[in-house]
């Protein structure tokens, strides 16, 4: 070990120590842990990322899906009204089934 | 709660991990003991990082709540001291802490004179030397701190101190050299360590 290691090693070790704590901290730390209650396992679970991680990929996934899948279409207006869209075209012979009246 | 005196008499003349064996079993009594017998040392443990009376108290406090609640990873089977897991418990959730906020008014400085025999400005010199150094400390990247109070305060082997970080003990070591270098480096700049090199005994710097 040379000089300078020597050195900082006394200056290292003639660092002032840590004030007291409160004196009352111990007693503190216990009525609080004992105040505590136990935590849910469900709740840890699902807040462990490690595990949770997949299952919320799964339901990103699935709630992407559901927004580009037909689903979706039952919030249309034709869909609450009772029919579907195939259901408003017409077909050729309606399309020329005029009442002459008309003209 | 009822106490059982000569229980609580045995349970006080108890290892450190006779005592864990027992808090992973619901022992309210084991963990008063072992919160009681540790405080003082892991609040000082955390002061070393954050050099603030407050922030130390919640370290501590957040730190001891952790091994209630998670009482049962405790694996006596691997033959852990109970101080070097506590440890690294109290260092993890010190850089945690330090990394989410710093502490609020500072570093909590000064008072610090060495005994009533030393003349007033050696007392100052004492003062302000030592303040260098804590400053030195305080500049030193997070892992080198870690590195320097695990080894030179916490008193732990390259070896404990190196899986608590998780490093390699060459790299501990490495961390450790690069610590020093650095507080000597600032001690030199701040004109401190010339002083102490020519008398060689602090508190008594002319």
């Amino acid at each position: 070990m040379n000089d300078n290691q020597r050195d900082i090693d006394e200056i290292l070790k003639g660092r002032i120590d840590p004030p007291d704590a409160r004196h009352d901290l111990a007693a503190q730390i216990v009525q609080s842990a004992f105040a505590q209650k136990p935590p849910n396992k469900v709740f840890l679970w699902f807040f462990d990322m490690r595990r949770a991680r997949p299952v919320l990929i799964l339901a990103v996934c699935f709630i992407i899906g559901l927004a580009f899948s037909g689903v979706s279409d039952t919030s249309s207006p034709t869909a609450e009204a009772g029919f579907s869209n195939a259901d408003l075209l017409l077909s050729g012979d309606d399309l020329f089934d005029w009442d002459d009246s008309y003209f | 709660m009822n106490v059982d005196l000569s229980a609580m008499a045995d349970l006080y003349n108890r290892t450190d991990e006779d005592l864990m064996a027992r808090v992973v079993h619901d022992d309210h009594q084991a963990f008063a003991i072992l919160v009681e017998r540790h405080t003082q040392r892991f609040f000082g443990t955390a002061y070393r990082y954050c050099a603030h009376v407050q922030t130390a108290e919640d370290i501590v406090q957040e730190a001891f709540l952790k091994l209630w609640l998670k009482r049962e990873i405790w694996d006596p089977a691997r033959g852990a001291k109970f101080t070097t897991w506590f440890t690294r418990i109290v260092t993890n959730q010190t850089l945690d802490m330090l990394r989410k906020k710093q502490p609020e008014s500072g570093v909590d400085h000064l008072d610090i004179y060495p005994a009533d025999t030393v003349h007033e400005d050696n007392r100052l010199q004492y003062a302000q030397d030592q303040n260098a150094l804590e400053s030195a400390i305080e500049a030193l990247p997070e892992r080198q701190k870690a590195a320097l109070n695990l080894c030179v305060y916490e008193g732990l082997s390259n070896k404990e101190a190196a899986e608590i970080l998780d490093v390699g003990v060459k790299a501990l070591e490495s961390l450790l050299m690069r610590a020093k270098q650095a507080i000597r480096d600032h001690l030199f700049r701040e004109g401190v360590l010339e002083e102490t090199i020519t008398t060689g005994k602090r508190g008594e710097v002319s």
